[in-house]
């Protein structure tokens, strides 16, 4: 196969929306099967398989019980690593597991999971897609067939959700994977909760005040190295604007495209990487209170000083004169000077 | 070349990396613990390569094997950092931060479970290395270390380290009865200044 990947198991469902129902009736709401890998359309699928794993735009980590265990994961790790019924037992878990936390809002789906390895790697992806639009699965007796139904197949066009976990053999591996969620993807969402949370058992690998911190230290360091009192006051007010939206959802390059400067931008992709800078995290607000802090004076004949909180207290002095009026001392080189007409 | 010295020189190829990624796990602990009270020190390392070679030699008495089958991406504290606190009761805060910054595998109370015993006691916590740190560093590690102990476990833990007991030595009886005596004196000292520190406070 392309790209040197070995396919090794394919299994599919049909899965309904469950949640709510009642497990005993999963048995035979949930259908589907083991696939021999010379019966899958090879051509549909292996580019799907072999898409690079890093490309996958945001990054999840399972839940841990904080014993290192998840059951996701074990299941996971049972397709890629078990033995022919090890394999099967667990995509069956699997494929009840996205039913139950599939709910009415998403229609019968397609699941398909397919195992490969590559030198001493071994790959899982898992898929979602939407049934009979892309792929049409039938029941035979011999287990579960799948055939194409769209001819003019564009992975950018199409809309289905997969997930890639990828590692060695070992007891650390596959505490981290990639997802894709196509739908939200062109919406500008983040990947449906429904398929990293609840199905998954998953998060986002950037923690709300880890993502935060990465946010708040880039507009710092974007302060501290800004060229012009214009890219200066850029930051300043993308500070105030991302504070206001402390508990939203977000991603870096999201609000780099509404916000920031190019250039800090330019410099976080460097440093970080596109991948990480378009994972999804949410603004913590006691994180932004407590990094993103400045402070300005506003005197009654209209002059305003501002500045971030630290810088302030270092060179602003207000000396007490007479009847509560003070006068204000301000200590920097002067950059620029402007006269507008607000 | 055998299989040890191989592992040696790819352990050694990536202890730079691990060194500037404790740098870096410090400078984030720093920032965590900024307005925490009651922080006595924040350290991080890179585990040494000799330390390393000798954990991945160890044996599992259990099943009399190796205990790691591949040692590098196994042993999960390759970066370890420690947090000490003053009080027992200072644990808390600090590890409630950790755990909403980083995402976690393992998060453990470490002591004997044997009341009638003392010994190594602090919390413990596996978690999965940021994900900028990994991309600056370039390091190919996926696990970090964090434990948090108080300043009584802290000195408690050092000097025992430092005596330096490998699990195969054999201690004779009085030794190890010491060992733990001076872990449970460890153990009530942090209990009475825990609770003289709550009493000043009243």
């Amino acid at each position: 196969m392309s790209n040197g990947w070995r396919l090794e198991f394919c299994a599919a469902y049909i899965v309904p929306p469950c949640k709510g129902v009642a497990d005993a009736a999963l048995g035979t709401m949930v259908k589907g099967s083991s696939v021999p890998i010379a019966s899958i359309p090879s051509e549909f699928f292996e580019p799907l398989f072999s898409y690079s794993y890093d490309e996958y735009p945001m990054g999840v980590a399972f839940v841990s019980d904080g014993q290192q265990q998840s059951v996701i994961r074990t299941s996971i790790r049972a397709v890629a690593f078990g033995s022919m019924t090890e394999r099967e037992d667990n995509v069956r878990f699997l494929a009840h597991n996205l039913a139950r936390a599939t709910d009415h809002r998403s229609p019968t789906g397609l699941f398909v999971i397919l195992t490969g390895s590559r030198m001493s790697v071994s790959r899982v992806v898992l898929w979602k897609f939407p049934a009979d639009e892309i792929l049409h699965a039938e029941m035979t007796s011999r287990g579960l067939h799948i055939t194409v139904v769209s001819d003019a197949f564009s992975r950018k066009s199409m809309y289905f959700k997969a997930a890639a976990f990828e590692g060695p053999r070992t007891r650390t591996s596959f505490w981290k994977g990639r997802v894709e969620d196509l739908q939200a993807r062109y919406t500008a969402r983040e990947a449906s909760a429904f398929w990293v949370n609840s199905f998954l058992q998953a998060q986002s690998v950037l923690s709300a005040p880890h993502g935060t911190r990465l946010l708040t230290n880039a507009l710092r360091e974007a302060l501290d190295e800004a060229d012009s009192s214009n890219e200066r006051e850029l930051v300043m007010s993308a500070a105030v604007i991302i504070k206001s939206r402390a508990g939203q959802s977000t991603t870096i390059t999201g609000l780099a495209h509404e916000l920031l400067p190019t250039s800090v931008y330019a410099k976080l992709s460097a440093e970080l990487g596109d991948a990480l800078l378009r994972t999804p995290f949410n603004l913590d607000p006691e994180v932004l209170q407590r990094t993103l802090r400045f402070r300005s004076l506003s005197l009654d004949n209209g002059c305003l000083i501002r500045g971030p909180l630290e810088t302030f207290k270092q060179v602003v002095e207000v000396e007490p004169i007479d009847e509560g009026r003070v006068r204000v001392l301000v200590e920097g080189a002067v950059e620029s000077e402007r006269v507008t007409n607000r | 070349m055998n299989k040890e010295k191989e592992l040696l020189v790819q352990y050694t190829q990536r202890y730079p990396s691990l060194v500037q990624a404790a740098a870096l796990i410090k400078k984030l602990l720093e920032q965590l613990l900024k307005d925490t009270d009651r922080i006595d020190m924040i350290s991080a390392r890179a585990k040494d390569p000799t330390r390393f070679m000798e954990k991945a030699a160890r044996i599992d008495p259990q099943t009399n094997a190796a205990r790691y089958t591949d040692p590098l991406s196994e042993i999960q504290d390759q970066v370890g950092s420690r947090v000490v606190v003053f009080y027992t009761d200072d644990v808390e805060p600090v590890r409630k931060k950790i755990l909403d910054e980083f995402r976690h595998v393992e998060d453990r109370k470490q002591e004997d479970p044997d009341p009638r015993r003392f010994g190594y006691d602090s919390h413990h916590f596996v978690c999965l290395i940021p994900p900028d740190i990994r991309k600056k560093t370039n390091t190919p590690i996926d696990f970090i270390e964090i434990q948090v102990s108080t300043l009584f476990q802290h000195a408690w833990a050092e000097a025992n380290h430092d005596l330096d007991y490998k699990p195969e030595d054999v201690l004779d009886y009085d030794t190890m009865k010491e060992i733990a005596f001076s872990a449970a004196q460890a153990w009530g000292a942090d209990r009475l200044f825990s609770k003289l520190w709550k009493a000043s406070k009243d």
